[in-house]
């Protein structure tokens, strides 16, 4: 080793620090305490630094910039506006229908004979009820092959008008024993909260009715569409017109 | 691992400083600094739970400001790819006594000047106390080239303070420390 190739090394080992340690640098530092001049430029190169870094310490920092980091950190957390906004309108309504049901789905306990609106209620309840994402992703193709790494919703059709929007998230779910999952839409992308939601559930379900077209409801709330498609069921749900939905899923 | 409020507030407090004054060396700009910085912590919030060591948070947050800086960028079309072979830097032999005198705004303002290819690495060396090892992570480039920058960079940055220090009239490529605006 010359002394340009250990003053190379020598440059990235920061004064007063464990790098001194580092096998990477050792025969630099060997170098440094056998050669005068190459050890003189180490303990200049290291006073240096020491002074630099100080001095750009001292760049000001805005006083309420701690503040403004907090505030918006607990405005992130909050709960979604559609929770607040609809909840006691929710709560009232799903009582009398999900009572019966018992909780919200998560395992597949549900009586038989649950019809397409028990399903419909209980997966608005479940949009509602504010959930932390199982995966966090901006792009819905990362998404369908994060959830084909769960083993879940492999060859999902996402409808093309909605597959392009910017996505929040995704939640594994289960529905009577079978897998499914939520991906939540932005429609905007800087809308500040997701409010397109597509719902898939690994199987066929509802097999007596006919599904074949998705047939639309329009809740107090939400509008939804429900169809089966490729061995799947789908539920797209959102707060938008039945005619933005009616044209997505066409 | 979940975040709790506790960890959040204790990042943000042992960490905004330096994750302010390191995106303010990437951007020049106090609004876009503390944009990065926030929008740096706001992912903390919501994605904190894809850290596994709130040892490793340092470097998490500055790795994600990083990127967002970088983002940015591609957004505005304002930064510009440096060859890695330009530009030629000057050995300079400032000594500690010398560099003492240097006012900070002068070295702040050096430090603004050098290529931005260089800044990034010798912020997180002066500002944040980061290894080369750390600093390879949090800027995802080979440890290699993190050595290349720093010796450079470094070599740059000096060069910079001793020509303010040598030329007592102000250089007409300083670049003048945004003023503290209050906004």
């Amino acid at each position: 080793m010359n002394t340009k190739e250990a003053q190379f090394l020598l440059s990235s080992i920061r004064p007063d620090s464990e790098d001194a340690e580092d096998p990477r640098f050792a025969e630099a530092i060997e170098l440094a305490k056998s050669d005068p001049e190459l050890g003189a430029w180490l303990e200049n190169q290291q006073a240096v630094d020491r002074v630099l870094s100080s001095k750009l310490q001292e760049i000001p920092v805005p006083e309420d910039l701690e503040a403004s980091i907090l505030a918006g950190i607990r405005v992130s957390q909050n709960p979604p506006f559609w929770k607040s906004r609809s909840l006691l309108l929710i709560a009232a309504t799903l009582i009398a229908i999900l009572l019966p049901l018992g909780l919200l789905v998560m395992n597949g306990s549900a009586p038989s004979g649950t019809t397409p609106s028990d399903f419909r209620a209980a997966m608005i309840e479940k949009i509602e009820s504010g959930f932390e994402f199982d995966h966090v992703s901006a792009d819905s193709e990362e998404i369908r092959d994060w959830l084909v790494s769960q083993s879940r919703s492999e060859g999902i059709e996402i409808p093309d008008d909605i597959a392009p929007l910017k996505t929040a998230g995704c939640k594994l779910l289960d529905w009577e024993g079978k897998k499914a999952s939520l991906i939540c839409f932005h429609l905007k992308p800087d809308d500040p909260g997701p409010t397109v939601h597509l719902v898939t559930v690994d199987a066929e379900l509802f097999a007596k009715r006919n599904l074949a077209e998705a047939n639309i409801e329009q809740g107090p709330e939400w509008v939804s569409a429900l169809w089966r498609k490729g061995g799947k069921t789908y539920f797209l749900a959102t707060i938008h017109s039945a005619a933005a939905l009616q044209e997505w899923i066409e | 691992m979940k975040l709790s409020d506790e960890d959040i507030q204790m990042l943000v407090s042992e960490h905004y400083g330096n994750l302010y004054r390191f995106a303010l060396s990437l951007a020049h700009n106090q609004a876009e600094a503390a944009d990065l910085t926030q929008q740096t912590y706001l992912t903390l919030a919501t994605k904190g739970g894809q850290l596994r060591d709130i040892g490793k948070a340092k470097s998490w947050l500055f790795t994600v400001l990083y990127r967002e800086f970088l983002k940015l960028r591609k957004l505005t079309n304002r930064f510009s790819e440096m060859d890695e072979e330009t530009p030629e830097t000057t050995s300079s032999s400032i000594d500690e006594d010398a560099c003492r005198k240097a006012d900070a705004k002068i070295v702040i303002e050096s430090l603004y000047t050098i290529p931005e290819i260089f800044r990034a690495p010798v912020s997180l060396f002066y500002l944040e106390d980061l290894s080369y090892r750390e600093i390879s992570e949090v800027l995802e480039i080979p440890i290699g080239t993190v050595m290349s920058r720093l010796s450079r960079g470094k070599e740059e940055l000096r060069s910079r303070v001793t020509s303010h220090l040598t030329d007592s009239s102000s250089p007409s490529n300083v670049v003048r420390l945004p003023e503290a605006s209050g906004e």
